[in-house]
Formats: structure tokens, sequence, C-alpha cells
């Protein structure tokens, strides 16, 4: 049984390398095949010798395949490139990123555990009280707010609480081991804008899982045997129904990501979000592929971690999946 | 269609009767007397609500807010019906024909999609109208509807894998009934088994991830427009909601009447895929 | 992200110099603070800014306040006083031969570089070569910036003594002085950073009164330089803030948001589409707002070279439909309140060159006449494009403007792409083209003298007579120093009529020259060949925690400029005890 699990999640991690070489080079074509040409945004210079040398330091000289294997082995190595301005390298990319990074890692984290703090007595409150009055009511708010994108919340919020009210900064990060209260205070309300639909989602999923748990034989024998609510809820309803929870976490990362875009925008935080925002609009390239490929590396990791986590937990799925 | 009428809460109605509204006012909004959506009215910036001659109001630089919403229902609309319209066409013949014939061609198509699909849908958006909103030549500028384009290609590269992996989802639950494998043994040709046989029963499912696709796309093109790489020369719901995002402190309705059109919107267009859904009686992951 | 606004737009030049900004004067800081305590040294303050700092290194050039982020750092040989002046300032004294021709610089002694390198003759001289673009081969490509245009002029720079050196120029200049200010853009910096691309762009090195210690494009921080070569006038040691940090908040509703809470402690806004904010900021009593001088002269750019702007008819249709009042009223107030001015001059009434004669009002009788004449003319419809960048001003600036002109028939259709995208085609490469839009809005022209007005206006500085920069750089670089020269005019003027007179006003050293520089005005007007829209003005508010500014009196006399396009002088800003 270990053994399968353990070939399946070869068989995972195999397929999730060719997922991340497809992405990478899939990313590369498209930037060489920009209609402006690289060489046309990047290669100034005063005479043609010092824009040859500098396309060939560049690799543009290259053919995109050979390219993209140079590209690969760099960035396996953690050379993600550099900026290029005024015909010269000017700043390498893994130093912006290296501070970029923590701070949206910080951002998801945060959100997806306030969001499952919330969500777990939510999802079993309401799933407990299915059909009555105040699971409907909360269905629906739930549902409501999961609706409004994000960022529509963020620019209320800033607006609010930050300026009104003044309870929180509207704008800026801090980092924890300048200030930690101020780090929290900064995260408040970037974390409470990226958490609203994920809470709503992970509500509803739970609410549904546990009803189709509380149906189970199992659940109904544990209930005629007399167990206590608060035992079987525990031992026999939330560990499966946590799994798909744990997977609609992981597979909520990715969007989370893309989320974060939007609010480190709003918020004016120091992310990788934003650095994507600035490569985009001061047409560093290079740096937008690493940053693009990195993303897509995480997430594509935390997608077949919760696999194989998953399928290691609860063999049922695993089953399922390989079917 | 009455079948699916007779069922619906109240909720769901008025669900389908706003995004009727909607689809209504972007087919005739146009013809409506409205002022010009792109012309200020140098006389009356951000009135409020029922001014005269303008029924939502202005906002600070003087555009009609209500021709806004109207028109811009157009652009929007348009946006998300074409990318999920054209993604979903795309992603389920993709994915039913991959999932039919399985093997080689399959795993391919599956690695495909999740190699599109490891990249987060709004960093690819961003990526691809980025990308592809660059003109190579500096006396072609890059006209507004060209943007349009551009964006509803790269929406629709997002849309499509989602959509495909569905319908594939859908078609390997179908393929092994009986009445497929009777068809199959019984010689009948593959185009036959497809369209007769599998398309029918894939579609509600691409149906109701439509709709909830509608409300991610709509949602998407308004995040674009804050990140500044959106319709910005054009009349969107998105457009509206960049333009006045930095003046909501001093004339809020603006910023209230486009957002609140578009949370109704995205909100009538999930609870219709979940009421699709739901009807049909289906299990997919959400988008 | 979207950036800017129309004319933010030339802010973020990214080629070289900055032909966008400028440095500034001292609008009556409007200090509500009833009583302002002595300044004294100490102080953390967070500042939000509207650009972003791409490089620490003087060519990728930094727009507007990311301007004022270098200028933290760097300083120059020459500086603004409160009235416009250009006066001598890392340099002690600036004095002109007879003739014009030949400039001795006396140097300060005992200033020395973050590095601890001192500011000597040969690092004055290497930097001035730099500018010229001289050096390029030698220190690396970066230093060629686009401000080699404004010192065509020059013919040779060396050492004249241990202390002083000697600017030889082509043609006598009797302001050349000015030229060196280039909009507070002519660094010096230490000759360990000039050589080293890499270093340069991450952490240059200059004499201000700050250093770099940590630098990203979305916030630097700036640390008190303990060296600073100059105290105030009671002897305390400049500056008086220890450490500064510039975070780049792109949206001025975000900025306001900051000052309001407390996040920031100063922000800077634009009058190129921040109005509202602007109104908004001066309007909140908790906020004291300091504003630059209206040194700053907007424009719509025709293009001179290609239709329909190589037509006059075109040109003059457009300035007699431009129907300045109604624009005026629509982009530049809110709530009655009203941020820059309306123009009656292609520059301004403090700048020598302003003569209102030939200016061109909003006649619309008139635009018709001229649109059915270049119709008749030509076959043609006036119609054209206006670029602008994705921000939702700059569409509403534009579609106001289109709204105006169409009274007259005159059909404009608005081009979007994005700042970057503007700047890079209106200053192409060198030797890769030339600004191909038909009309291009920016603000080049600034201060009170004519060294930020005639370099943009000829059709190539090195083309003037007298100069010869073959005889410098060799037939075989001669080109890429003409292409620059033709880089900085986008405009595209090549009139000889208006380069006799741009050069005859330029290099007249006798007491006919202001005639001559009004002149040059007059033609200008008369031709329609720019179009003048509201004066850009620069607004700062500060918290309360900041309490004021020292009176900025320079080391050579005089009051120094406490507000510019790059934002306050941080030099003299304190904070409240």
């Amino acid at each position: 049984m270990l053994r399968l699990t353990v070939v399946s999640a070869l068989r995972r991690l195999l397929q999730a390398g060719l997922v991340v070489i497809g992405a990478t080079f899939l990313l590369s074509l498209l930037l060489r095949l920009l209609p402006v040409g690289l060489e046309d945004l990047y290669v100034v210079g005063e005479n043609e010798a010092s824009r040859k040398a500098f396309a060939h330091e560049l690799r543009l000289d290259r053919d995109p395949f050979t390219y993209y294997v140079l590209w690969l082995w760099d960035f396996v190595r953690g050379d993600l490139g550099w900026y290029v301005q005024g015909g010269g390298l000017s700043e390498p990319v893994s130093g912006r990123l290296s501070r970029a990074l923590p701070v949206s890692l910080q951002l998801v984290f945060y959100a997806q555990a306030v969001s499952l703090v919330v969500a777990v007595p939510l999802g079993i409150f309401t799933a407990l009280r299915a059909g009555r009055r105040s699971d409907r009511a909360l269905s629906y708010g739930l549902f409501t707010a999961s609706s409004i994108p994000n960022f529509v919340f963020g620019l209320l919020m800033a607006s609010f609480f930050g300026v009104t009210l003044a309870w929180f900064p509207p704008l800026g990060y801090v980092a924890p081991t300048e200030n930690l209260g101020e780090h929290i205070r900064s995260m408040v309300l970037p974390v409470a804008a990226l958490s609203f639909p994920l809470i709503a989602t992970y509500t509803r999923l739970l609410r549904t899982d546990v009803i189709a748990t509380l149906r189970e034989d199992y659940v109904t024998m544990a209930v005629s045997k007399g167990l206590s609510t608060r035992r079987i809820l525990f031992s026999h309803v939330l560990r499966p129904s946590s799994v798909t929870l744990f997977t609609s976490f992981a597979l909520n990362m990715g969007a989370l990501i893309g989320g974060t875009i939007v609010i480190e925008q709003v918020f004016t935080i120091p992310g990788i979000g934003q650095e994507i925002g600035i490569a985009i609009f001061s047409r560093q390239f290079f740096a937008l592929q690493s940053y693009v490929a990195l993303i897509a590396v995480g997430f594509i990791v935390f997608n077949m971690l919760a696999d194989i986590v998953v399928g290691f937990v609860d063999p049922r799925t695993r089953e399922r999946r390989s079917a | 269609m009455r079948r699916l009428l007779g069922g619906m809460d109240v909720f769901t109605r008025a669900c389908a009767g706003w995004m009727s509204l909607m689809v209504l006012l972007a087919v005739v909004g146009p013809f409506l007397p409205l002022p010009d959506p792109r012309e200020a009215d140098f006389e009356a910036s951000a009135v409020g609500l029922f001014s005269p001659g303008h029924v939502l109001g202005t906002d600070s630089n003087g555009y009609d807010l209500l021709s806004n919403v109207v028109n811009g229902a157009r652009t929007s609309l348009m946006i998300a019906f074409v990318s999920v319209v054209v993604g979903g066409a795309l992603g389920a013949a993709i994915g039913i024909v991959s999932a039919y014939r399985r093997g080689r061609i399959d795993r391919v198509v599956n690695l495909l999609f999740n190699i599109v699909l490891s990249i987060p849908n709004l960093v690819l958006g961003l990526a691809l109208v980025a990308i592809l909103a660059t003109s190579s030549d500096p006396s072609v500028v890059i006209s507004p509807s060209r943007r349009v384009v551009v964006i509803m290609i790269a929406l629709t590269c997002v849309v499509l894998p989602v959509l495909g992996r569905i319908a594939r989802g859908a078609t390997l639950t179908w393929i092994n009934r009986e009445f497929v494998v009777a068809a199959r043994s019984m010689g009948m040709r593959d185009r036959h088994i497809i369209l007769r046989h599998i398309v029918p029963n894939v579609l509600p499912a691409i149906y109701s991830v439509g709709f909830l696709a509608v409300g991610v796309v709509i949602v998407a093109e308004g995040a674009l427009s804050l990140l500044g790489v959106g319709v910005v020369d054009g009349v969107s719901w998105g457009a509206m909601i960049s333009r006045v995002a930095g003046e909501f402190t001093f004339v809020p309705h603006s910023m209230y009447v486009p957002v609140t059109v578009l949370a109704l919107t995205v909100i009538a267009s999930n609870q219709l895929g979940d009421y699709l859904r739901s009807r049909l009686d289906l299990r997919e992951g959400r988008l | 992200m979207t950036q800017q606004t129309t004319r933010r737009r030339l802010r973020a030049l990214g080629v070289g110099i900055g032909l966008a900004v400028a440095m500034t004067a001292m609008a009556s800081p409007t200090t509500s603070a009833a009583k302002v305590s002595a300044p004294t040294q100490g102080g953390d303050i967070t500042v939000g800014i509207f650009n972003q700092l791409l490089s620490t290194c003087y060519s990728p050039n930094a727009a507007n306040s990311a301007l004022g982020v270098m200028r933290t750092v760097y300083e120059g040989l020459v500086e603004q006083r409160a009235d416009g002046k250009i006066v001598p300032y890392l340099a002690e004294s600036i004095t002109p031969s007879a003739d014009y021709k030949t400039w001795t610089i006396g140097l300060r002694s005992g200033i020395t570089f973050h590095d601890g390198t001192p500011m000597n003759v040969q690092a004055v001289v290497t930097n001035l070569q730099a500018i010229r673009g001289l050096t390029a081969a030698a220190l690396g490509r970066h230093t060629l910036g686009s401000g080699v245009p404004l010192v065509a002029n020059i013919k040779d720079v060396r050492p004249a003594s241990a202390t002083a050196v000697t600017i030889e120029l082509w043609n006598g200049q009797k302001d050349f002085d000015e030229w060196l200010y280039a909009s507070g853009r002519f660094f010096m910096r230490s000759l360990s950073t000039m050589g080293n691309a890499q270093l340069c762009a991450t952490s240059g090195k200059g004499t201000g009164p700050f250093m770099f210690q940590s630098v990203s494009p979305t916030e630097v921080k700036v640390v008190r330089n303990p060296n600073y070569w100059r105290k105030d006038k009671n002897g305390v040691q400049l500056p008086y803030l220890n450490s500064i940090t510039f975070k780049y908040v792109n949206q001025a509703a975000q900025r306001v948001n900051g000052l309001k809470s407390g996040t920031l402690d100063a922000a800077g806004f634009t009058s190129a589409g921040e109005i509202k904010q602007i109104v908004n900021v001066q309007a909140n009593p908790n906020v004291s707002t300091i504003s630059s001088p209206d040194d700053y002269y907007a424009m719509n750019m025709f293009n001179t070279a290609i239709a329909p702007f190589n037509n006059k008819n075109a040109r003059l249709a457009v300035a007699y439909a431009f129907d300045l009042d109604t624009f005026y009223n629509q982009r530049n107030c809110f709530k009655g309140k009203c941020v820059g001015t309306k123009p009656s001059s292609m520059v301004g009434k403090r700048n020598i060159m302003f003569n209102e004669a030939g200016f061109i009002t909003y006649d619309l009788a008139k635009a018709k006449k001229f649109v059915a004449a270049y119709k008749a003319e030509t076959g043609q419809d006036l119609a054209f494009s206006l670029p602008t960048d994705t921000s939702a001003d700059s569409q509403a600036s534009s579609k106001a403007f289109a709204q105006i002109l169409k009274k007259a028939g005159i059909t404009v259709t608005i081009a979007t792409e994005d700042t970057a995208t503007i700047t890079a085609k209106a200053f192409p490469t060198p030797g890769t083209g030339l600004n191909p839009y038909q009309m291009y809005p920016t603000t080049l022209f600034e201060g009170t003298g004519a060294y930020f007005v005639l370099p943009f206006i000829q059709s190539n500085s090195f083309r003037a007579p007298g100069i010869n920069i073959a005889a410098v750089v060799g037939a075989a670089n001669a080109p890429t120093f003409l292409a620059f020269g033709a880089l900085i005019n986008p405009g595209r003027f090549s009139d000889p009529a208006q380069d006799t007179l741009v050069w005859t006003a330029q290099f007249d050293t006798t007491g006919t020259r202001v005639k001559n520089l009004k002149a040059v005005t007059k033609f200008m007007q008369e031709n329609a060949n720019v179009l003048p829209v509201p004066t850009i003005q620069y607004t700062y508010g500060f918290n309360k925690k900041l309490a004021g500014y020292d009176k900025f009196i320079l080391a050579s006399g005089g009051q120094g400029r406490a507000m510019t396009n790059a934002g306050p002088n941080w030099t003299g800003v304190y904070i409240q005890n």
C-alpha cells in the first residue's frame, strides 16, 4: 500500500517536472515572440560592435530553444536574470526578488491562515444548522461576499478603516523584524481583503462536505452508539472533510498569488505583485519571465505537495485520483 | 427551459432577471437616449444621483455614470461572453476529443492544460496583455478595439484549459457508459458517437462552469483595468472602476455605481452557474 | 500601476536628461503650524512619491519625484535660487572671460563624496566629460545621456589649477553657467561609481546631505551624510533629518490616504492629473502644503516634420480651436479651486523669453477658417492622434482636449499606450528614428532663463554655427552625437529661419540678447509651433510631524529654492519637537 503511494508520488513528481518545463518554455517562447524585438528594446549602444556584444550577452542572438535551455540552467542555479537599462545590465532580479518574495508569502499565508480559522467554525456551524434560517442567511451572505472582487473590498476598507476611522494604515508594509506590532497592523487590511472570498469558499466547501459526511453510515452508527456530537465531529467528520479543504487550500494558492498582485497595488505593498507590475511597465521582460516562472513553479509544487499529502492521508482519494 | 425556470427560487430568478437586463442593455445601449459615455459634461462634474440629465450622476470628470454603465456593459459582457464562449468551445472540443481518443494525445493535452493552469489566471492575463499589446511599429498605434481583442485573447487563454479539463473529465465518465460502449461495438463512427452521445451529456457541465467563468472574467477585466492594462481608453466597468478608484473619497457615488453593477452581475452569473450545477447534479470543481 | 498623467509622461523620461523636470523655488511654504520650533537634528520620515527610482545612476534618467530622491544624494556645480537665478553651489565661483568663451570654475575645498574621495579637479573634469558623453567608452555606456546636447557648445574641459577647472566654448555664451544646471540633473558623482555600471545603478555616491542605504524601485532609504559640507545659519550641521524613506505610491488617492492617516509624513502631487487630490489635501487642516513656483510650462508639442502639422494651417487651426478657458476650468479646477495658470505666452511671466506678441487665443471662427484652408490645400480633413497614457486623468485630459477641438471640426483620436512606450517612442534610441507622434503632450520648458527652452527648439545643438563636434570626438563618432542632438527636438523643427533666430539669441553676448530671445518666442507663437497648455505645479503635503523648512541660505548667498518639480529641498526639512 505504502509502496503504491510512493510510486504514485513519484509519478506526480515527474509530471510536475514536465509541467514546470512546459510552463517556463511557453513563457520563454512568448518573450521571444514579442512584437517589439527584445533587441530593439534593450540593445542600445554607440556602435554596431557594442550592440552586437550586448545582444550576445543577453543571448538574443541564440535561437529560442538554446535560449530557453540556457535560461533554464541559470534559473535552476538561482540566477534569475537581470534588469536591463540604458544598454547595460543594471541589477540582478534575484536581489529584488529576495526582498519582495517574503512580503508576498507573508500576505498569502496570513490570508490562508485567517481564512481557515474563520471558515472552519463557520462551516461546521452552518452544516449543523443546514436548512435553518441562520444557515441560509450566512450562506447567502458568504456567497454574495465571495462574488465581490477583493480589490473592491480593498479600496473600500482602505478608505473606511484606513482613513475615516484610521484604525489601520491604509498603505505600506512594515517588516516583522522591524516592528512586530506595526507589521501586524499594516497587514490587517490587505489580509482581510484577500480573505473575504476565501472564507466564503472554504466555508461553503466545508459545509457541503460536513453535511455529506454526517450522512455516512459510520457517523450514523457513531450517533446511535451515543457518542457526543463534539466527539463525532472531531474524530469522524472533520478528518475526512479536512482533506477536501486541504486540497482546496493548495489549489487556492495560485488564485491567491494572482489576488495579491491587485491587493499589493491597492495597499502599496512592496511584494512580488508590485515587482511584476513594475517589470511590465518598465518593460523588464527578462525579469517578468523569471517572476512568472517562479510563481508557476511555486504553484505547481504546491499542487503536487497537496496531491501527495492527500494521497498519504486518505487512501480513498488516491484511488479515486488514479482512476 | 421551462423545466429550468420552474425550479428557480426567488433569488435565482432575480439573478436571471438581472443578467437578462444587463444583456439587454449591452445590446440596445447605444440606441438609448443617453449622453455620449466618452464626452464630459463640462457644466456638471461630480453631480450626485438623480441630477437633471444625469440619473446616476457624473464622476469628477463629468462623465455620465448611467451612460458609462450601460455602454460599459457592452464591452465588459462582450469580453466575458466571447472569451467564455470561444474558450469553452475550443476547450470542450479539445477536451472531449482527447478524452475520447485516450492514449498519448490525451496525455499531451492534459499536460498542456496543466501547464497553462499552473500560471495563476491574473498573472497569465497580465503577462499576455503586456506582451500582445506592445506595438511593433511606433507609427502604428494600438487602437482601443485591438486592446479589447488582446484582452479577449488573454482571457480566452485563461478560460480554455479550465473548461477543457471539465469537458475532459466529464467525457471520461461518459465514455464507459453502456450506450457509448454499445455504439462503439456496433461500429458507429467516432464522430457520430461524440456528437450524438457525448457532447449532449458533457455540455451541461460546460454551461454551469461557463456561467461561473463569466463572473471570473468580468472580475479579471476589472482587475486588469485597475492594474492599468485593461480597456483603459474604452468604456467598460473595469475602466470605470479604475478611473474613479482614486476619487471615491470625495465623489463616492462614482465608485459605488460601477462596483454595485459589477458585483451584482458577478453574483448573478455565479448563482446561475451554481443553480445549473445543482439542477444538473454535477459535482465538478469550481474555477 | 498606471503611472502618469498626460504631462507626467515627460517626467518619466527614461532616455536621458530630464527634459521634464526642473527645480524649483520657494513658494512661500504654507506651514500653518503657528509655533515652529527652531530646527534641530534628528527624525526619520517616510515620504510618498509618484515616480519610481529605476536606477541611482545618472542616465536612465529620473522622473520628477525620483529626481527628488536623487537630489538628496547628488548635487551639481550650480543651484537655483528662490528667484530662479542659477548660482554656484559645489562650485565656489564661475567666472567668464570677457568674450564669454572661456569659463573658470573655482571649486569649493573640503567637499568629499560619500565614499570618502575628494571632489577635486580631476573628479569635476571627469564628470563634465561624462556629461558631454565623451568618457562613455572608458566609463561605461550608461553615462551617455540625452543631456549631451545641452552642453554641445563646450569645446574643451581641462584642469586650470589645483582648485579650478577651465571650460572652453565654441561660441561665446552669456548664460553658459545656467546651462550647467540642466533642471538640477548635472550631478557630480564619485569616480568609483562612474566606471562601474552596476555600482552606479544600485549605490551611487554623490556629495549630498544623504546617502543611499537601500534602493529598490518601490522604496528607497537615504540616511544622513555625517560629513556633509553645509551647516545652517545657526551652525547646526545639515541635514536635520536622520533618514528619509521614499515610498513609491502610484495612486494619488493612496498618497492622500497615507498622509491623512500618518502612514506617510509627506507626499508629493503633480497638477498634471492630480488637481482633485491637491485640492483635497489643501483643504485638510492637518496637512500643510508647499507648492512649486509657476515655472513649468506645459505644452502639446506639434510634430512639424509630419502630416498634418507640417502644414501651418493645421497648426493654426488647432491653436485657434483650443478653448483654453474651458480646458482650464475642466482640467485644472475642482470645486472652485484651481491649480496651475493659463498661459499667455509659450513661457511664463518670470521667464526671460516671455513675450505675448503673436500668442494665439481661442477663436472658433478663425479655427474653422484654417480647417477649411487645410482641407483646400491638402484635400484632407484635419485629424490627428494624441498619445495618452493609461491613467484615468490622462485619458480624461485627452478626451476633454478632443471634445474642445471637435467644435472646430478637428478630429482627435486618442492613442493609448503605457508611459514607458510613449517616452521611448518620443525619444527613441539615438539613430533609430525620431518622434513619430503627430502631437506630443509634454513639459519641456521651465525656469526663468533660456537654458531649458532653447535646447528643445533648435534642429540640432551640434549643428549650431561654430560648433565642430567631429573635431572633438572624431568623424566616426560624430553621427552618434548628432543623433543625440536631434533626439531632444521632439517638435522636429528644421526651419532654418527658426534656427538662425535661436542661435543668434543663444550666442548673443551683448545688450540685444534679451530682445533676441523674445523674438524667438514671438516667432514660435506666430507660427503656432507649440500649443501652450496650463502650467504644471508640484505640491507636497506635510503632516503635523514635520515642522517646517530652513531658509536654504545658499553658500554663495541668497535663498535657495525650497520646492521644485523634484519636491522639497529635504536638506532643510525638520521635524516638530
